[in-house]
């Protein structure tokens, strides 16, 4: 009897939580895999037995269904349909670039450029994390004036990102505060008006609260080593990178690690600073993201068959990211 | 040459002065510990000696160079710390190597000092682990070899046996007065533990509240005390120290240099008498091959007896007590010591 009250209790914590995660959460997930095979533009319903509601008598009441046509994986061939075409203009712009030639930045499809855009953020945003253990070390000092500026260079965290993207929509004005220099660069455009410039504008913006982020994930690590161990690596000879290099970061594995998670994922799911800086332009995709190509193709262009799509090609992206960290994760954990 | 002499030392931490013209002069292969209680800045001596804190004024010299402004891993000091501060990514070749990786050594010379430091430390096994799989012993041991491989002229250590436990404390004070007898190296240790200081040292220096109470070797201290304080610190148990009248009531002395305030006499050097000091025993310790009795006095003053062997006095029981010959020592109402 023990034993059985034993098993049971914990299962029956447990089963609320687990109720609503997979209503929430998976259940949606499949649902999106679903719905990415179909074409549905989120209006059309129908009766769940397969009556038309148009069939349906006066005070009659159905269960309503979404009356999908099932396309089968033509919304992912819709996706790459045009990757070839892109991938040849391009190919095309580099070869006569390098050899000297004029040439203008080719025309791409939006799906191209939205996957470049997620390539450049994976590989800039997660600069943040070198600058901000950059700062940690620089605030790591135990005086009063350094505590209390510990405190405002949290701030951007606290921020809400949509204020901080019209914060810097603000100084990317060529006829903002900055205009002189955008004139001595020859920028009428500003940067997030510039088609080729946008998306790292965004980045930069993006980049304000992440490097706050790190730091903060960083202080707490170095809280984290004894400052005895310092002492003796000083009286051994380490001074300054090779202190750094052989001592500091090797025991921050673990923040770096997390600081690395948080920001990848980060870099992908980056969706409230486009949307407020830019929709996504100028132009058709020039700035956007996966994240918010799928927000507008679904809500907007009421296109949720293609919008699933989208959702499931950046869970696919962000699965192949999160299976790497969980295998660094599996073997540091049989390390110890 | 490997001497070190502090010179008027002062050091304040912004308006707190902790340590107050300190003079310590330490000759070449001396094994000097500092003693006091907690606080008292011998911590903080050791570590301006290392050059991880700055001295407010005076000046230290190591080998007779004044390296005040000297960087610490340039002083030739080696110094193991109390948490042993071990690099607890490396193994424990890399932890003995890392000093000298770091200052470009060439390689087969550090693996020749390392392989050496491990023998002597008994660590040859041990060289491919990490701290976190090491004994309390192993690590302190690892510590130490740290130290050894940089083959400084000055070892210091801060409180190292602290963090062990009783048993291992024994046996590594025998393996440090050991490790200095082979190395014959100067060495500075810092410790509360006055049994550390009194075995392992040629010569003490005794601190209180950033004050240099007393300087020498450990039997000077113990049977010439300077003051009250050091007659208290060293010694277990600790001394006890009445007032003139009380001895003088006891017959123990006939009359006594008017300069004198109190009287100390160690537990140890306390004899039964038919006349004398009387009191009643009110707790006893037996410790096997030693006794402590605690004894009350009419006056309600306490004092300690501590007698070889095993005690047969009972609470309650009337004891007279005399002190043994030349144990009396004499202090004035300032605390020092006052000559017969």
């Amino acid at each position: 009897m023990k034993l059985n009250s034993l098993k049971t209790a914990p299962l029956l914590f447990l089963t609320p939580a687990v109720i609503y995660f997979f209503l929430l959460v998976i259940y949606p997930i499949f649902g999106s895999f679903w719905i990415s095979f179909h074409d549905w533009d989120g209006t059309k319903y129908q009766c769940s037995d397969g009556r038309s509601l148009s069939e349906l008598h006066d005070s009659e009441k159905c269960r309503r269904v979404p009356l999908m046509t099932w396309v089968g994986f033509e919304n992912y061939e819709r996706f790459v349909d045009k990757t070839p075409r892109d991938i040849e203009r391009i190919g095309n712009y580099l070869s006569k670039r390098l050899s000297g030639e004029e040439v203008r930045w080719p025309r791409l499809s939006v799906e191209t450029k939205v996957v470049m855009n997620n390539i450049k953020w994976i590989i800039l945003f997660p600069l943040a994390i070198p600058i901000g253990l950059a700062f940690a070390l620089f605030l790591n000092q135990s005086s009063m004036w350094i505590r209390m500026t510990k405190s405002l260079f949290f701030f951007p965290l606290v921020l809400s990102p949509a204020v901080i993207g019209f914060v810097f929509q603000y100084f990317y004005d060529p006829q903002g505060p900055l205009h002189e220099i955008y004139n001595f660069l020859g920028w009428s455009s500003g940067i997030i008006g510039d088609q080729h410039r946008a998306t790292y504008g965004i980045i930069a913006a993006a980049w304000y609260p992440q490097i706050a982020y790190c730091m903060i994930i960083y202080l707490a690590g170095l809280t984290a080593i004894e400052p005895e161990q310092i002492e003796a690596a000083r009286l051994d000879g380490a001074k300054g990178w090779s202190l750094l290099k052989r001592i500091i970061l090797p025991q921050l594995w673990p923040a770096t690690f997390v600081a690395l998670v948080v920001t990848v994922i980060g870099a992908l799911r980056s969706f409230d600073m486009v949307q407020v800086m830019t929709i996504g332009g100028p132009g058709r995709g020039s700035s956007d993201v996966l994240a918010r190509y799928m927000y507008q193709k679904t809500l907007f262009d009421q296109d949720y068959g293609y919008g699933a799509t989208l959702a499931v090609i950046l869970f696919l992206l962000m699965l192949v990211f999160i299976a790497i960290f969980i295998r660094n994760m599996v073997r540091q954990g049989s390390e110890t | 040459m490997a001497t070190v002499k502090l010179k008027n030392i002062t050091k304040n931490f912004g308006s707190v002065e902790v340590i107050r013209n300190a003079n310590i002069d330490i000759k070449d292969s001396e094994f000097v510990a500092l003693v006091g209680p907690s606080g008292c800045g011998k911590s903080t001596i050791l570590r301006m000696i290392a050059g991880l804190e700055d001295v407010t004024s005076g000046e230290i010299e190591i080998g007779g160079n004044v390296v005040n402004a000297v960087a610490p891993s340039e002083r030739q000091v080696a110094m193991v710390f109390q948490s042993y501060a071990l690099y607890p990514h490396m193994t424990v070749r890399q932890n003995m190597s890392f000093g000298l990786e770091v200052t470009n050594h060439p390689k087969e010379k550090i693996r020749k000092k390392v392989d050496k430091a491990a023998e002597i430390l008994q660590l040859q096994n041990l060289l491919e682990r990490k701290p976190k799989q090491l004994s309390g012993g192993q690590r302190q041991r690892v510590a130490i070899g740290r130290a050894i491989v940089r083959e400084p002229g000055v070892f210091l250590f801060d409180e190292p046996l602290s963090n062990l436990d009783a048993e291992l404390r024994v046996q590594m004070r025998l393996e440090l007065a050991l490790l200095h007898q082979e190395l014959n190296v100067t060495m500075i240790y810092v410790t509360h533990d006055q049994i550390e200081a009194m075995t392992l040292a040629n010569k003490i220096v005794v601190i209180n509240g950033g004050h240099v109470e007393q300087v020498g070797p450990p039997m000077v201290l113990y049977n010439n005390p300077a003051n009250e304080f050091v007659a208290g610190f060293i010694g277990s148990p600790r001394i006890n120290l009445l007032s003139t009248e009380l001895v003088v009531a006891a017959g123990w002395i006939q009359s006594s240099n008017p300069s004198a305030a109190r009287f100390g006499v160690r537990p140890e050097h306390l004899e039964r008498s038919q006349t004398g000091l009387e009191g009643r025993v009110y707790h006893v310790e037996h410790l096997g091959g030693q006794t402590i009795t605690h004894i009350k006095l009419a006056s309600g003053e306490v004092i300690v007896l501590s007698e070889p062997g095993s005690g047969k006095d009972e609470r309650g029981a009337i004891v007279r007590l005399a002190p043994a010959p030349g144990c009396l020592h004499a202090f004035d109402s300032a605390g020092m010591a006052v000559k017969e």
